[in-house]
């Protein structure tokens, strides 16, 4: 049995009240007019009769009354097979996946560990009646929201993370701020060791630095290159310009590669300029912004420091907000089978405003990797297991009024109180019979 | 004629209808009439029986009939019954249900019937509060009337006077007649016995008839009490529980006492509980009489 309201049962301590009431009450001697007082010798009359049989059998049903009115109150919830079973088949888990850095080091099932974790999370998710994944570089960050949502959710709960666990990924702290009722599962991905994604570059006009780190749980190795830098090129980052102004948007290109580390990523982006004579044509099949590594690299331009100082001091009258996203309007289209980010420019491709943009699209598609996400230590399994627990059983919400079974228990509180009225009429007519008191047997005896 | 129940009977406004009832029931007993008076005035015949007086035997009619008759004689107005009922404020117990003082006002109209029907004499002597209430013997049917709207005016008060009750009553009993004293005898025991005595003294049939309540005989009573005497008004708390054993055999004693008392004195004795049908109660102790005097040797035809 289950109470959805536990905190009613302080209202037991009422049952003190009949009992203080039974003890401390004095009971007054009821008047009895009588013939003669001749056969009646001086008795000292007992005060204490509190003992008697009757009075206590009241007093139990009292309280009794009132315990079955606490419990109504407490809402209790019995739990049959039947009821157990069918709050079981509702699991509602939340997948939370590490999308830190650390994740986009290469699987030993091929694919980066972030792509495993999505496989898992999908997999997880068809197990449970009710679900949502979230995708996170900082899971820690989202539990108390993840709890808030399974709170909401009848039958067994679970959350589970899906993550490299490096260390510090989760503590013990974090822990502690799922309930114990929701289930905990921690899902390990496996990341390949040794494996280091971690490169600096730096330019100057005619030579290119790489600087590898390599992290692995028993060294760390770091591999300098340096080789001539051949003119400007970026595979992913077109600029779409008329010919009257290519030559200044590959000048642009060229002034933003100095100061911008080359975009490492493999998604397409094209900046769209004015002049361009296909910019009516990409406009009108453009379609909205839907992949999350658009809205990645849109973020990434808005916070850009140096697109934001460039927009505020341009005298370019189509930059004339500080807002960096003022500097562009962002679209997608298909280009070779792949979705790509078009950002159209109302700035010239000679403008310092699209030198900004330049660079700040080459740098949010060269995301720096702090060090710490190449930490190879992983939290160990012993530790996970001791963190995980099973899903607590299903427990019907205490806003779901048909799961309460104190009707019950308010009928039992009912039948007492019959009872305690019977008990109480039986006293009465007791002594009310004792006045006019008829035996014939004992009749015959006297006379 | 069904025998009435005491709550029945009291609950009949009517005396004298309620007389009537208890004498109707009381008759289908069957028994013959305990009160003889002291004159013959020839009645009729009836079948001689074994232990008949000779002397009563019709041998004129035996000559002519060969058969045995003996002479029955009519009582004329030679009894007089004075019947003495205790109205003081002990005989309002119970309060709830039929009273003492109820049941002895029902068995006082039905004694008063019952002679009074046979053409003798019933009058009443009884005090109520510090009054005497007094009816001279005298016989009839508009007598009987007057008695027993003397009687439902009364109300228990006041304390029982023996001496002026039972003395008086006696004291105004032209002749040797028979007196009913109907009370609870609880106080002023000594005085009653002296007058009962004296009145027996006197020539006079004495019975006694004391009715008393079934919870006096009982105390069926529990918890703590504050016991209130009807006629001195004293109060006394008590455990009912602890003082219910001492009291019933004090009760059961003084029964004991006043049968034994009486029975010494030579007067009848009749305990009569008010949960017993008065025509049954005074059936009984009319048997008991008639069976008594026919052993004294004063039954017979008459």
């Amino acid at each position: 049995m289950i109470w959805l309201n536990p905190w009613a049962w302080l209202g037991l301590t009422a049952v003190a009240a009949p009992i203080l009431v039974h003890l401390l009450a004095r009971r007054r001697a009821r008047p009895l007019l009588f013939p003669t007082l001749r056969f009646i010798g001086a008795s000292r009359p007992v005060l204490a009769r509190r003992d008697r049989w009757s009075d206590l059998a009241v007093l139990a049903v009292r309280v009794a009354i009132l315990a079955a009115a606490v419990a109504a109150l407490a809402q209790p919830h019995f739990m049959t097979s039947g009821r157990q079973q069918q709050l079981n088949r509702a699991l509602a888990r939340s997948v939370i996946v590490d999308t830190s850095d650390s994740m986009r080091r290469p699987a030993p099932a091929g694919g980066t560990a972030l792509d495993a974790a999505r496989r898992d999370a999908e997999q997880l998710t068809k197990e449970a009646a009710t679900h949502r994944v979230l995708e996170s570089a900082a899971p820690t960050r989202n539990l108390a929201s993840e709890v808030a949502w399974l709170a909401t959710q009848p039958g067994r709960r679970e959350l589970v993370v899906v993550s490299d666990f490096q260390t510090g990924t989760f503590t013990g702290a974090d822990v502690a701020i799922v309930p114990a009722e929701i289930g905990l599962r921690f899902v390990r991905i496996g990341v390949a060791p040794g494996v280091s994604p971690l490169e600096r570059r730096s330019r100057t006009a005619s030579r290119e630095t790489v600087a590898r780190m390599t992290l692995s749980p028993t060294a760390t190795g770091v591999e300098w290159t340096s080789r001539a830098r051949n003119a400007p090129t970026s595979p992913r980052l077109m600029l779409l310009a008329g010919d009257a102004e290519r030559p200044l948007a590959d000048a642009a290109m060229d002034a933003a590669g100095a100061i911008s580390p080359p975009e490492s990523s493999e998604h397409p982006v094209a900046i769209v300029f004015p002049d361009f004579p296909g910019r009516a044509a990409l406009l009108q099949k453009a379609t909205a912004i839907a992949e999350p590594w658009m809205f990645d690299v849109l973020v990434a331009l808005r916070n850009n420091a140096m697109l934001t100082a460039v927009s505020a001091g341009s005298e370019d009258p189509a930059s004339t907000l500080s807002d960096p996203a003022s500097s562009f309007s962002a679209a997608s289209d298909d280009a070779g089978g792949r979705r790509r980010l078009l950002l159209f420019s109302p700035a010239n491709a000679g403008s310092l405003t699209s030198a900004a943009l330049i660079a700040g699209v080459l740098s949010a598609l060269a995301p720096s990797t702090p060090a710490s996400e190449l930490d190879p230590s992983t939290i160990n399994d012993e530790t996970l297991k001791r963190w995980e627990r099973a899903p607590g059983s299903a427990a019907p919400q205490p806003d779901d009024r048909t799961a309460s079974d104190g009707r019950w228990f308010w009928a039992i509180a009912l039948l007492l109180l019959a009872v305690e009225a019977l008990m109480r009429r039986s006293r009465r007519s007791r002594q009310v019979t004792a006045e006019s008191h008829t035996a014939e047997a004992t009749h015959a005896r006297v006379a | 004629m069904p025998v009435l129940d005491p709550s029945t009977v009291a609950a009949i406004d009517d005396l004298e209808l309620a007389a009537r009832l208890v004498v109707e029931g009381l008759r289908s007993g069957e028994h013959r009439s305990p009160f003889h008076g002291y004159s013959a005035e020839f009645s009729q015949h009836r079948a001689y029986r074994a232990g008949d007086d000779l002397k009563y035997l019709d041998w004129k009619l035996l000559a002519r009939t060969d058969r045995l008759y003996s002479r029955q004689f009519r009582e004329t107005t030679n009894l007089s019954a004075m019947i003495v009922l205790d109205a003081s404020a002990s005989m309002a117990f119970p309060t709830a249900g039929v009273s003492k003082f109820q049941y002895a006002s029902v068995i006082a109209a039905a004694l008063a019937w019952l002679i009074v029907d046979r053409g003798d004499a019933a009058g009443l002597m009884t005090a109520s509060g510090e009054a005497l209430r007094f009816l001279p013997a005298r016989s009839g049917r508009v007598h009987l009337r007057a008695l027993l709207a003397q009687i439902e005016r009364l109300t228990p008060s006041g304390s029982w006077q023996p001496e002026r009750v039972i003395a008086r009553g006696s004291e105004l009993l032209k002749r040797r007649g028979v007196v009913l004293v109907i009370s609870d005898f609880y106080d002023a025991e000594d005085a009653t016995r002296r007058e009962l005595r004296r009145a027996r003294t006197r020539g006079h049939d004495v019975t006694m008839l004391q009715v008393i309540s079934r919870p006096e005989i009982e105390f069926p009573y529990t918890g703590n009490i504050e016991v209130e005497d009807l006629e001195s008004g004293d109060r006394r708390a008590i455990a009912a529980e602890t003082t219910a054993r001492d009291y019933k055999s004090a009760v059961a004693t003084f029964l004991e006492r006043c049968r034994q008392e009486a029975h010494r004195d030579g007067l009848d004795y009749a305990l009569m509980p008010t949960d017993v049908p008065p025509s049954q109660a005074l059936r009984s102790h009319l048997i008991r009489r008639e069976d008594r005097l026919v052993a004294a040797g004063r039954g017979g035809a008459r």
